[in-house]
């Protein structure tokens, strides 16, 4: 078992009593103790020492798990000698090793029949025709499904800075294979990327999305998969490019929301800051929880319990109203998705930072 | 472990899921992460996947009806229910017993008013603490009861066991704060509290709850009394020779009626990493202040502070360790540390006594809980919530056994000499952690058999069948 490594971690993690539980917005979403990061490393390191197997509950609470960051990042033990770990890492095994086991549940095996079938796990069509450049633009699936117009809007900007930009809009990064267990497929997927993003002669890459980022460096690394491709978010392309923001927007007080793949996963904290700060007439306003201690706005794809997800948004959603902000501004196609869930009444605009800058561009 | 789900388990998922729909699991995944609390020998136990025993089935209520209906079934199939909060009782409050069921409130948590001109907040009991205290910052107020679990914690786990938090002696502890309750009773019927300032209108019914750990019914919802938030936080930390001298300071100030938020001294053993270096005499204890409120309310307390503590004998340390320790709050690492050590137990004890019995009660408790540790233990101590009349007394132990086997009996060694120094000196066996089943066996001696009868008899009238949170408090002699 991949669980195997991470025995040490388990047993550290199951002690814990959870004293950053607010930070597990899994647990205070459904009121279940079961998704507490202690709760979860005791029933893995049961099912590691053979005391319970992959049962259907046990495996929903391995996928109930947000692999944010966050609690770690909240963990008041984590700069304490000896560590406490995050449990991300030993997630994803375990959920690897449900994979293995034939037990993928039904939540994740529609999502690799999908990516089987179409090369996308949300089982999406191509989007525009891939063109050669050293720069691609890369779109990854999750923003051809979820946030087809933020892509668009990317393209436009980029478009302003680097007019010969090349483009590929198929495909995918591979990050919610990898991050479901589904290693085998998310290896698939990034050879498949990595191989037509370099046919397209590409030897950088920009993304507006973070997992795709995470999941070209990150992931490919960990699958053993090496290529010489520079991956890069867009906004932090865009500031090294000198890249200004034109034009004003409909909104004047915005509030950032840190993705838990861009922040905490690639520590891209400034960038996107540094862009909304100079975008004219619009004031950046801090929310409590930001940057490493950003609180997600829900999860990614496959969760097990999307019911769950309106109550995360809102708190998230809330926390950004409290604010004064009529403009909440993401970087991720999940928390744009999420936070359009959040049931409160009267909320702000929701905005990808792409769509605010061409909007801006734009006017 | 008994992970498989018995014939009783699904009787009583079909018999909630009428009552409860899908919030309801009788699934291996839930019973096995509400066997255990945060209690030091469960959490060693659970982390070994030894779970003496699993509950029949988890509930989720989300309105105070559903809770009346689960209580109602419960009531008439005389099935043992256990409420939960957070899970971080560090006393065995919320372990699950052979049938039982377990309520977890937390989806009973909404803020449903504040009142911004009576300064009262109503919120469901089932809230988290710190996200409570966000909503309220987020507004320019504040609650004032920021225990070390806030993170963690909820309402209803602070009124079950009649918590304090760090800035108590400014703002109260959670009976101070509680203006009013709305309770489920064990026989379903809902009690609601008035809320209002102070009544004469016989024995005041919030705080026969307040405590109760869930043995006289399960609070759904509480108007708390709010504060604005503090414009000014400041620090101020002293080193004196002793920890009599110390206790003595305290005293002085706050009988001259000074009510700075945060009083906390440490003795010379948890002094010493912060005292390190300065070439202080061995002995040498560390006094922390901590004031907070209005600009000039902090500037006039530690005005008073300095009056009574500068002396030939102090050295002042200034605002940083205060400052540090405010940073550090919440961190249980120490304690969990030793947890994840081979056959080592550790738990913080807090008690407390009258200033004339305190520094006896320090010097009895120490002396006692170092001999049943052995050679291998530790007793260090602080003090932490203060009163015109007395404070409590917070005892760390660290001990190490021959084998695994033998931690219960080592820490059940540690406490019986623990309390039984306590109460042998007039103190309570517990200050704000609430009783539990960990502490419920020195219960008697605390009340005497009056004092039992009369709780038991109370409980026997609101909860006839017997069913809340068995073994827990005064329901019993633990488990």
């Amino acid at each position: 078992m991949r669980l195997d490594a991470f025995a040490g971690d388990l047993r550290r993690n199951a002690i814990i009593h959870d004293q950053d539980l607010f930070a597990a917005p899994e647990v205070i979403a459904t009121g279940k103790q079961t998704f507490a990061p202690s709760r979860r490393a005791l029933l893995l390191e049961l099912v590691r020492t053979g005391v319970l197997g992959w049962e259907p509950d046990v495996v929903d609470a391995v996928y109930a798990g947000l692999d944010s960051g966050v609690q770690h990042a909240f963990s008041v033990y984590r700069g304490e000698p000896g560590g406490w770990p995050d449990e991300t890492p030993y997630v994803r095994a375990a959920r690897a090793d449900i994979v293995d086991a034939g037990m993928a549940p039904v939540y994740v095996q529609a999502i690799a029949d999908a990516f089987r079938a179409t090369g996308d796990p949300f089982g999406g069509t191509a989007g525009e025709e891939p063109r050669p450049g050293e720069v691609v633009h890369f779109t990854d699936a999750a923003t051809r499904a979820l946030a087809p117009e933020t892509g668009a809007a990317a393209r436009r900007i980029i478009a302003q800075v680097l007019p010969e930009l090349g483009v590929l809009g198929s495909g995918s990064g591979g990050y919610e294979l990898y991050d479901l267990g589904l290693w085998e497929d998310a290896a698939t997927a990034i050879r498949a990327t990595v191989d037509a993003l370099q046919k397209l002669g590409a030897r950088t890459v920009v993304s507006e999305s973070p997992e795709a980022v995470v999941a070209l460096t990150r992931f490919a690394a960990a699958l053993g998969i090496r290529h010489d491709l520079e991956v890069c978010h867009l906004s932090a392309w865009l500031v090294a490019r000198g890249y200004t923001p034109r034009g004003v927007v409909p909104h004047r007080r915005a509030t950032y929301h840190d993705s838990s793949r861009l922040g905490r996963g690639l520590g891209v904290y400034d960038a996107p800051r540094a862009l909304l700060a100079g975008v004219p007439g619009l004031e950046l306003v801090e929310m409590q929880y930001r940057r490493e201690e950003a609180i997600p706005t829900g999860p990614a794809l496959g969760y097990p319990f999307p019911e769950a997800i309106p109550a995360m948004a809102e708190r998230r959603l809330t926390e950004a109203m409290e604010t004064g902000a009529d403009l909440v501004v993401v970087a991720s196609p999940y928390a744009k998705r999420n936070l359009r869930f959040a049931p409160v009444s009267d909320p702000p605009a929701i905005r990808d930072l792409l769509d605010v800058l061409a909007e801006g561009q734009e006017n | 472990m008994s992970a498989g789900q018995s014939t009783m388990a699904e009787e009583t998922r079909r018999s909630l899921r009428e009552r409860l729909g899908d919030a309801v699991s009788t699934g291996t995944a839930d019973r096995v992460a509400y066997a255990h609390d945060a209690s030091p020998i469960a959490l060693r136990q659970a982390a070994a996947g030894e779970l003496p025993h699993l509950p029949a089935a988890v509930v989720w209520p989300e309105t105070p009806a559903q809770v009346a209906a689960i209580l109602r079934w419960a009531q008439a199939t005389r099935t043992p229910v256990i409420p939960y909060g957070g899970g971080s009782g560090i006393v065995g409050g919320a372990l699950p017993v052979p049938g039982g069921v377990v309520v977890d409130l937390k989806r009973l948590n909404r803020i449903r008013e504040i009142d911004e001109t009576s300064l009262v907040a109503t919120v469901e009991t089932g809230i988290n603490g710190q996200i409570l205290e966000d909503r309220l910052l987020a507004r320019g107020y504040t609650l004032g009861h920021l225990p070390q679990s806030i993170r963690a914690s909820t309402l209803g786990g602070w009124i079950a066991h009649r918590a304090a938090g760090v800035a108590s002696t400014r703002y109260g502890k959670i009976e101070d704060i509680v203006e009013a309750l709305e309770v489920v009773l064990p026989t379903g019927e809902v009690l609601t509290t008035r809320s209002v300032p102070r009544s004469s209108t016989g024995p005041d019914l919030d705080q026969l709850f307040l405590g109760s750990e869930g043995a006289y019914g399960i609070v759904t919802a509480a108007t708390l009394a709010i504060h604005h938030a503090p414009e000014a936080r400041e620090f101020q930390a002293y080193a004196l020779p002793g920890f009599d001298t110390a206790l003595d300071a305290i005293r002085r100030v706050i009988q001259r009626e000074l009510r700075p938020a945060i009083v906390r001294l440490y003795d010379a053993e948890e002094a010493k990493p912060h005292l390190g270096g300065l070439g202080l005499p061995e002995g040498a204890v560390m006094l922390l202040w901590g004031s907070e409120g209005p600009r000039e309310l902090v500037d006039f307390e530690l005005k008073g502070i300095r009056h009574i503590c500068e002396g030939e004998e102090v050295v002042d340390l200034g605002s940083g360790p205060g400052e540090r320790w405010w940073n550090h709050r919440l961190s249980t690492a120490a304690l969990l540390n030793t947890l994840n050590t081979p056959a080592s137990v550790s738990d913080a004890l807090e008690v407390t006594g009258s200033w004339s019995q305190l520094g006896a009660i320090y010097r009895a408790m120490k002396a006692d809980m170092l001999a049943a540790a052995g050679t291998r233990g530790r007793v260090y101590g602080h003090v932490s919530h203060v009163y015109q009349t007395g404070a409590n007394l917070y005892m760390i132990f660290h001990a190490t056994a021959a084998s695994e086997d033998e931690v219960p009996a080592l820490y059940d060694r540690i406490l019986d000499a623990a309390f039984t120094a306590c109460l042998d000196r007039g103190g309570s066996l517990s200050h704000h952690h609430g009783v539990g089943s960990t502490k419920a066996r020195w219960l008697p001696i605390e009340h005497g058999e009056t004092g039992m009868r009369v709780l038991r008899d109370v409980q026997a009238v609101l909860d006839p069948a017997g069913i809340m949170n068995p073994g827990v408090g005064f329901h019993g002699n633990g488990r």
